[in-house]
């Protein structure tokens, strides 16, 4: 049912977006630990996109509100470089339909999401629906560190690579795009003194559960992302939406 | 245009305020209301400032700025303020014959431009993030560093511009700031501005300080500032050529037909590659030049990230080893120079005959692994 | 915290939220200057008064941001069972408006936005101003909803975490919007000297009279 759903979305109007699939509750351990005397979360059950959001997904977003079109963003929304490859404020990159939006900023994924009747997901959200997808994948710590770490190597490459869309289950979760997500700015606090991780130094192993390589790779994930500004856009960075279960 | 210079009144009723006591050099150049004077050296520069810039100039800028093993001529007397820049992106570099890998890079090349000043020097320096783009550091460009055309010169590491988003910073440590504000992280696109004096002498490394630093340097985000002493070497007047060699350790492994960072390794220790300015080749197939009976004084810098670096010339003795460069940390007649992880020396030897002399880490897994270089001396000149 | 000093941070809090420099940025801070039109929709693009959403004030009002545009705005985060770097904040902005000539205090507002919005309801927020006694009419106290809350803080620069116990690990940051919503001055930590502050609000305030006649 949900696989000929998506087949038709797709077929209907590749615009728009596949059914989301269900991330079931369960329990969470964060690889990155922010608060010390927490070590096991239990995340309720949420909805996220099977796949990143496409250009031709978010040329729909723009063609119905406006005040997100390239030409027509406001200034504090985003770096200068939003949408940067697109040729006109309604026409995409040729042959981009099924790639994964970039160039967007924190605040233009976030208003995408808010249209679609979603939300950007939580950091604690992503990070446990990766790895409900690691489990589904059967990927192994090392085969996962080593395809974040072949990304961050060549992540352009990555990122332009096409995408399928009509999947039941999470895809694309670590081999296109660095996502957005809603509480990207990563802090901890001693006291009344702010840590906001931004990072001077090679000190990740106060935050890591443990050494090995994909804990450090999950962390450098969280750790990057954590120093873009709101208003970054990259040919790197998109996003996918999260929805509250009914 | 302001004055940089204040005088000696100034400088003292500054230092009296701050309430601390010292002697104030009358010929200190200060610039900034918050800056203020101990034993000589100035401290308390401004806040950097952060911001976005349409840039579409040369990469690396200052007339001091040059590509290893290369080290600019100080043709200035006194101290002087140079304006720098050393922007960030990313490179496809080679660091072996058939392999090479997307570096993340000051400059584009691994390692980054070697920055030559005086002690007392002012240092206003730039950087943009720039690895949202195609940077390409293998042509000339006008109002560029030395460097351009050194690069242009150096074909060996076959850089190839490449796009790889990533926030960086910059962290000298010829600075003394605080690291917070001027060390600070930028997003891609942005543009960092502060400025910082050289008030040691020595042969400093630099590098990205963004978390984790181990993977950005291992990424080839490192190189060398050259301080040298405001009064000068013992030795200078009978130094016939001055390099620079900075030692580090690549960590790579293969996946398809890229090589990509190997964490795994890098927490090891167990480098692929440990090069001498940035390739396996770089010192044999452009071997350092001097002739019989000649002074050489070379600067090395282990940069690391992580591994010890013992340095040895085959058939020399090093006549004078400055440790970290500064000319008051003497030491003589060494046959090897140990140093840890961003820690330098000044070293000079005479070279006693005409002959090919091999430059090694003497430990000599890392020698096997690259660690090696060669000095080609000519006849002696009378 | 001199001239220069604020200089530069004036120009790292604007070169940020302005789209494209093309400008060297030591020139952005004269833009305010050269703004004379008073306009009831956000004219100026890097205002942050395009974000959208509906905030409850501890006086039961319900309000848009965008209007507060017309006078400087020193703005921070909080929330109420706070009860270390909070009250600090507060009273670092409480010093900062006691700190301006009594003529001056009338054209500048006050406004705290809570973290928190479970317990901070603006009848909450209204028992806060009580205790803490800040009734002058200068302040505002705002309760909004989680998505509103972060888009603002984040827009601001302000970190913030829920922590499992309930409270808050924020950014101690106060900043200082102009009448159009524009990021002129930010304050990091606490118990900060306010005379820059106050130079760069008195200054806002007399351009704007000059402009005003």
């Amino acid at each position: 049912m949900k696989k000929w759903l998506g087949v038709m979305a797709w077929v209907v109007a590749a615009q728009a977006a596949a059914e989301p699939v269900t991330i079931p509750a369960g329990p969470y351990q964060p690889i990155v630990v922010l608060d010390e005397t927490v070590a096991e979360l239990a995340m309720p059950a949420f909805k996220l996109d099977a796949t990143p959001v496409t250009f031709a997904q978010y040329l729909d977003f723009v063609t119905k509100h406006e005040k997100w079109r390239k030409d027509k963003i406001a200034a504090i929304f985003h770096d200068g470089h939003y949408l940067a490859n697109w040729p006109a404020a309604l026409t995409i990159p040729e042959g981009y339909e099924k790639k994964a939006v970039t160039q967007v900023s924190w605040f233009a994924a976030r208003a995408y999401c808010a249209a679609q009747g979603g939300r950007l997901p939580t950091l604690n959200e992503w990070e446990y629906a990766s790895l409900v997808y690691r489990q589904q994948q059967g990927l192994s710590d090392q085969a996962y560190a080593q395809r974040l770490f072949g990304w961050h190597s060549n992540p352009t490459a990555y990122s332009l690579q096409d995408m399928e869309l009509n999947h039941s289950q999470l895809a694309y979760m670590h081999d296109r795009v660095n996502e957005w997500v809603d509480d990207f700015q990563l802090l901890i606090t001693a006291g009344d003194e702010t840590d906001i991780l931004s990072g001077s130094c090679g000190d990740s192993a106060r935050f890591l559960t443990d050494t090995g390589e994909a804990s450090y790779a999950t962390f450098f994930r969280y750790q990057s992302r954590s120093n873009y500004r709101p208003q970054s856009t990259t040919g790197t960075l998109g996003f996918r939406c999260a929805y509250d279960m009914e | 245009m302001k004055t940089f210079f204040k005088s000696a009144v100034a400088s003292a009723l500054l230092v009296s305020i701050a309430g601390i006591p010292v002697s104030v050099d009358a010929h200190v150049p200060l610039k900034h209301d918050t800056e203020y004077v101990i034993d000589g050296k100035i401290y308390g520069m401004p806040k950097a400032k952060i911001y976005r810039e349409e840039y579409n100039g040369p990469a690396v800028v200052g007339d001091y700025v040059t590509m290893v093993p290369h080290l600019a001529e100080l043709d200035y007397v006194g101290n002087k303020e140079h304006e720098v820049r050393m922007d960030v992106f990313s490179q496809k570099v080679e660091v072996a014959p058939g392999v090479s890998y997307n570096a993340w890079t000051f400059g584009g090349t691994v390692p980054g431009p070697v920055l030559h000043v005086r002690e007392g020097d002012r240092i206003v320096f730039k950087m943009k993030n720039r690895s949202t783009e195609e940077v390409v550091i293998t042509k000339p460009f006008k109002g560029a560093a030395p460097f351009y055309q050194q690069v242009a010169n150096t074909p060996l590491q076959k850089h190839e511009p490449v796009i790889a988003p990533m926030p960086h910073s910059m962290d000298f440590h010829s600075g003394t700031v605080a690291a917070d504000d001027k060390w600070a992280t930028i997003a891609p696109g942005e543009t960092i501005e502060f400025e910082w004096i050289a008030n040691y002498p020595g042969t400093y490394m630099y590098h990205c300080g963004t978390s984790s630093v181990l993977m950005h340097t291992a990424m080839g985000q490192y190189g060398a500032v050259v301080v040298s002493p405001k009064e000068g070497y013992p030795t200078d007047k009978d130094v016939d050529h001055e390099y620079v060699i900075v030692q580090s350790e690549m960590y790579l492994s293969q996946m398809g037909d890229d090589y990509i960072y190997d964490h795994s390794a890098a927490l090891a220790r167990d480098p692929s590659h440990v090069v001498f300015n940035g390739h396996v080749a770089a010192l044999s197939e452009n071997p350092l030049r001097a002739n019989e009976g000649d002074r050489v004084r070379i600067h090395f810098l282990n940069a690391g990230p992580s591994g010890t670096s013992s340095f040895h010339v085959i058939g020399a003795i090093f006549d004078r080893v400055w440790a970290e460069g500064d000319p008051r940390n003497t030491w003589y007649g060494m046959q090897t120079v140990l140093l840890g992880a961003s820690s330098s020396a000044t070293i000079e030897f005479i070279v006693p005959e005409e002959g090919r002399y091999t430059l090694v880490d003497h430990e000599f897994a890392d020698a096997e692994r690259g660690a090696g270089g060669l000095l080609i001396a000519g006849p002696r000149k009378k | 915290m001199n001239k220069s000093t604020m200089a530069a941070l004036l120009m790292l809090s604007l070169g940020w939220v302005s789209a494209s420099a093309q400008q060297a940025p030591q020139h952005h801070h004269d833009h305010s200057h050269h703004v004379t039109m008073e306009a009831a929709s956000v004219n100026q693009s890097d205002s942050i008064y395009h974000l959208d959403g509906l905030w409850q004030t501890h006086r039961g009002e319900t309000i848009e941001l965008s209007q507060l545009q017309g006078s400087p705005v020193v703005i921070s985060m909080i929330y109420g069972n706070c009860a270390t770097a909070c009250p600090v904040l507060v009273n670092d902005a409480r010093r900062i408006y006691s700190a301006l000539p009594p003529e001056y205090q009338q054209h500048v507002k006050l406004v705290m936005v809570s973290f928190d919005n479970d317990r901070d309801t603006p009848a909450a927020l209204a028992d806060y101003v009580e205790r803490y006694q800040l009734n002058e009419s200068a302040w505002t106290f705002l309760h909004g909803n989680d998505t509103d809350i972060r888009t603002l803080a984040t827009v601001l620069g302000i970190r913030y975490r829920l922590r499992d116990d309930g409270n808050f690990d924020h950014s101690n940051l106060i900043t200082v919007l102009d009448k159009h919503g524009r990021i002129v001055e930010r304050i990091e930590g606490l118990n900060r000297p306010v005379e820059p502050t106050v130079a760069v609000l008195k200054k806002m305030i007399d351009a704007g009279h000059a402009h005003a006649h």
